[in-house]
């Protein structure tokens, strides 16, 4: 690969911006390019999700962005956060764009939360809408549940996944549950959102705010100083993967209740792109909508037995000191829900060596999309390869 | 209350659709290697056929998983709605509702025998619900 992330931006994180989704992506896009030392005008190309709350057409309107070379809309929503970066590097290795901004911004807290369910995805959410099922909850709560009636596990012992986070966010000034750490007596404490799946805890956030990313390549990035932020951040590998079949959070047909077919297609690739390991990675950052993905992922890439992923976070293997530090900025069960975005900010920074939970001698970084759908990875690096 | 999403009908769930509004539980077959499809495909996973038929399922089956709506209740799934994926004798799995009769003490759990009835739960259209059986009666 011959791309980099040359900037990240983001905003404050909270549950009601008082600012529009707009102002949330120009705030972003602004900090990215600040932070990569690169001006507006140099932008031609830019990502975002079809999902997206601000419009980038209309971005473009009001910013004077561009000419615009290339502008891509991923689909899909949270298993393609790395699929939007994987774009921009498809477009600077391609060289139809220089400069690409990728983000996600918008209140998806106090905007708006819960949209109607688009024609597109009617056919999609075929076998479970009719029934009722449309929240994500409801529809991971039933392969998350057979997940954790194969391993034995209660919902108690599944209280060390939020547990753990919440540590990380209580040491992050940026995240939602800065200084409010959570004990396993107050998690069994909590309302249950979906019965004997998930607590409140259990759950990610939802939040206003919004996350960019420059993207730029080799050549550029070594031609340009990032203002104190520290060096590019090397792009290794990216992927994306849909497995046959496969279903949006709702695969319960075919599998294994612990299998992640899509996220087998994805990292499969990332190894081989890099030609990197799971061993090789210093810190991770997963896509944790949900406790039992936590210990699902870990599992699935080999970082413990199978069955043994609850294990592995209880003996402290994803703390600061274990063998992968695993979404240090309290992910998105409690720094904040960006779709992802956050949690790839969050491997930059590490391998920058400038987060607030910073994990020593970190070279390598996993970041992974949404597992329990088509989804997408990075492999991150302070070194080009 | 008629407030869930009707179903979509398309080349795939036609079948299954029809065979509700007549109250039966219908899955598709592969003509070539019988192999038995559910959701519904139209090129057979096994085979590669795209030549079908459809016969009526037992309508019993387990609990292959569940879960309780708590909140946010919504309006088409109240609280204590429960979401199940069911195991069918035919070895497939189908989502539904499990309606719960009071009068039985069948306790909810995976792996507990369920059969298939019909019903219109928040909806405009029959749905294959399902509900709790006693062990011993089967």
């Amino acid at each position: 690969m011959t791309a980099a992330i040359l900037g990240i931006g983001q905003t404050r994180f909270s549950r009601e911006s008082g600012v529009s989704d707009t102002d949330l992506a120009i705030e972003a896009i602004g900090g990215a390019l600040h932070d990569a030392g690169i001006d507006l005008d140099d932008v031609n190309g830019l990502a975002t999700y079809d999902l997206e709350h601000s419009d980038p057409m209309y971005l473009c309107q009001v910013l004077g962005l561009g000419p615009l070379s290339w502008f891509s809309l991923t689909p899909w929503g949270g298993g393609l956060p790395c699929g939007v970066l994987q774009d921009a590097v498809l477009a600077v290795e391609a060289g139809v764009a220089d400069v690409v901004v990728a983000y996600r911004a918008g209140n998806m807290r106090s905007g708006d939360r819960v949209r109607e369910m688009p024609e597109s995805l009617r056919r999609v959410f075929q076998w479970t809408a009719p029934f009722g099922i449309l929240m994500a909850s409801e529809m991971f709560s039933l392969w998350g549940h057979r997940y954790m009636y194969e391993r034995g596990l209660t919902n108690e012992d599944l209280a060390v996944v939020s547990v753990t986070q919440r540590a990380y966010a209580a040491t992050n000034p940026a995240a939602y549950f800065f200084e409010r750490p959570l004990t396993i007596e107050e998690h069994q404490e909590s309302r249950w959102v979906i019965e004997p799946v998930l607590r409140v805890p259990d759950c990610c956030l939802e939040t206003d705010g919004g996350v960019a990313f420059v993207i730029t390549n080799h050549e550029k990035a070594r031609g340009e100083t990032s203002t104190g932020e520290g060096h590019p951040v090397y792009i290794r590998a990216a992927a994306r993967g849909m497995a046959p079949h496969t279903q949006q959070m709702t695969n319960y047909y075919h599998l294994e209740g612990d299998r992640l077919p899509d996220l087998r297609v994805v990292a499969d690739q990332l190894w081989q792109q890099s030609g990197l390991g799971p061993k090789d990675m210093q810190v991770a950052n997963v896509y944790d909508s949900f406790a039992p993905y936590v210990p699902m992922i870990l599992e699935e890439l080999g970082y413990s037995e199978r069955g043994r992923g609850l294990d592995f976070i209880g003996d402290g293997g994803t703390g600061l000191n274990g063998p992968l530090p695993l979404n240090t900025n309290g992910g998105q069960l409690a720094e904040a829900y960006i779709h992802g975005f956050n949690g790839i900010a969050e491997v930059v920074r590490q391998i920058r060596g400038t987060a607030a939970n910073q994990v020593s001698g970190v070279v390598n970084g996993l970041a992974l999309g949404s597992s329990t759908m088509p989804t997408s990875g990075l492999v991150l690096s302070s070194e080009s390869g | 209350m008629t407030t869930r999403l009707r179903p979509v009908i398309g080349d795939d769930s036609r079948q299954f659709w029809q065979g509700v509004d007549d109250e039966r539980l219908r899955l598709q077959h592969c003509e070539q290697c019988q192999t038995i499809h559910h959701p519904p495909v139209l090129r057979c996973r096994e085979c590669g056929s795209f030549a079908f038929v459809w016969h009526d399922a037992s309508g019993r089956g387990t609990v292959f998983s569940y879960g309780i709506s708590r909140y946010p209740a919504t309006p088409q799934s109240p609280e204590g709605t429960v979401h199940v994926v069911v195991e069918l004798e035919e070895g497939v799995r189908i989502v539904s509702n499990l309606v719960r009769d009071e009068k039985l003490e069948a306790p909810l759990e995976i792996g507990a025998p369920v059969e298939v009835l019909f019903d219109r739960l928040h909806s405009e259209n029959l749905l294959p619900l399902f509900q709790l059986v006693a062990r011993s009666n089967r």
